[in-house]
């Protein structure tokens, strides 16, 4: 624990000095949401409105997130040999893993109560159920999409292909949200690539967590039990080595 | 620690053939040939970060008790010296921050930011501070590689020091000036096998007259 906190406190400070990443994260959702919404501030917007709007910006800023934070910062780091050396220093890579995500976990969180929170106050629309609700639903979805995106950390995936990877999965993220469906395998299917939709129906389960469906429980919860399963074994697989240089 | 006829590969190309050296405790080991002779896939597999470390490879320390300083590798520049050596301290359990033998060329800048230190500072501190973490053994990839002949003389008498605390080093070089033959133990990789493995004594012996043009192959 003495060495998770340590490589805590020593990413942290290496986060706040990446402040472009809070260009993609942070001041872009935030920016479309104002535009968006802009001339709507003198109407109130009742909590289901406002998580039919949101969570679709919560399910963006955890996946650019998680993808531009966790996956790049370590990915860059292997192919500098960094990630390497800093894991013999450290002892273990899932320290480092760890530490890393329990930075980028806070710094998201942060990030989308703070847009949450100032699209409530410019909608004259605060609600405090509604932001814990979307603060729980962007913990869990964080966690989601760090292992379902151990997927690109044991690739041979070029770092140069990560950008152009996450703007068609967004691309295509965006196209499959909007696709509503009674049929519980293919919305089983469909929640465990569209993190999107994950993130959606994720909410809305604990929106109506009191008289929630089995659909809506067994299509959420199916896809997160098969995440969390492949996530945790490809985990200890990745490779601390870069993964293009020879001898 | 010993490697015991292993053929060493990277993907399908075999690097070394049947390869059989020893690791001498608390000398400076070299591992020394051409570029491209198979020094840093050694190092990788001795390393066992990526648990791929062959069954050839004998008494050789578990990964957590190896330090592995890799060819190149930097360290992040944004943050400062003092809380690079902070982060070392607490993965060593000391504080190298206020460490009564803390050099002085570390002390001095201490509040500086890595990027705006030369190669050669910041090689030393890293260095420097991975030999004050406590494991059995400490690789170190072409650590003179791109330094002036002042930094290569300050990086050489910290290991030569640091053996004098016991401690067992491995490192692949170019680099022959400075050596202190007592204290270096050399392995020599040639036409894909081990073409020496012993004291640098016996090394100079070994290749005689050849010695200058043998070194002059290496180094280039």
């Amino acid at each position: 624990m003495k060495k998770i906190r340590a490589l805590i406190a020593f990413q942290i400070k290496v986060a706040l000095d990446n402040k472009i990443d809070f260009l993609y994260t942070f001041i872009m959702p935030l920016a479309y949401l104002l535009v968006n919404f802009f001339s709507s501030t003198s109407k109130h917007i009742h909590t289901a409105n406002q998580l039919s709007i949101l969570l679709p910006f919560v399910g963006y800023m955890v996946i650019t997130g998680v993808i531009n934070g966790w996956v790049m910062n370590t990915l860059m780091s292997r192919e500098k040999n960094f990630l390497k050396t800093f894991t013999s220093i450290v002892g273990n890579k899932f320290y480092i893993f760890t530490a890393n995500f329990f930075v980028n976990l806070v710094s998201n969180v942060v990030q989308i109560s703070l847009v949450v929170v100032i699209f409530q106050m410019i909608t004259n629309s605060f609600n405090f159920s509604v932001l814990l609700l979307l603060i729980i639903t962007a913990i869990l979805m964080d966690i989601l999409v760090s292992l379902a995106s151990t997927i690109i950390l044991v690739s041979r995936m070029k770092l140069s292909s990560i950008p152009m990877i996450l703007t068609t999965y967004i691309i295509v993220g965006l196209v499959l949200s909007g696709i509503q469906t009674n049929n519980l395998l293919f919305r089983v299917l469909l929640n465990s690539v569209s993190m999107y939709t994950l993130t959606s129906d994720l909410g809305g389960l604990l929106y109506h967590i009191s008289d929630a469906s089995l659909f809506n429980i067994t299509s959420v919860l199916l896809p997160s039990i098969l995440i969390v399963l492949v996530g945790t074994t490809l985990m200890k697989k990745v490779p601390v080595s870069s993964i293009h240089t020879g001898a | 620690m010993k490697v015991e006829k292993s053929d060493i590969f990277v993907g399908e190309r075999l690097l070394v053939k049947e390869a059989s050296f020893n690791i001498e405790p608390k000398m400076l080991n070299l591992l020394i040939g051409n570029n491209g002779v198979g020094k840093t896939v050694i190092l990788d597999k001795i390393s066992d970060l990526d648990n791929n470390r062959p069954k050839e490879f004998i008494d050789f320390p578990n990964k957590k008790d190896i330090i592995y300083q890799t060819q190149g590798a930097g360290f992040i520049d944004e943050v400062t010296v003092a809380t690079t050596l902070k982060l070392f301290g607490e993965m060593a359990g000391v504080d190298l921050v206020h460490d009564s033998s803390l050099p002085e060329m570390i002390s001095r800048n201490l509040n500086a930011r890595f990027g705006n230190l030369s190669g050669g500072e910041k090689r030393f501190i890293i260095i420097w501070s991975s030999l004050q973490i406590p494991r059995k053994l400490y690789l170190f990839d072409e650590p003179f590689a791109n330094l002036d002949p002042y930094h290569v003389e300050q990086l050489m008498t910290l290991f030569y020091d640091e053996l004098e605390k016991g401690k067992t080093i491995l490192l692949t070089t170019h680099q022959f000036e400075g050596l202190v033959p007592e204290k270096t133990h050399i392995t020599h990789i040639a036409n894909q096998a081990i073409d020496f493995d012993g004291t640098m004594n016996d090394f100079m012996t070994h290749h005689g007259a050849n010695l200058q043009s043998v070194l002059k192959e290496i180094a280039s």
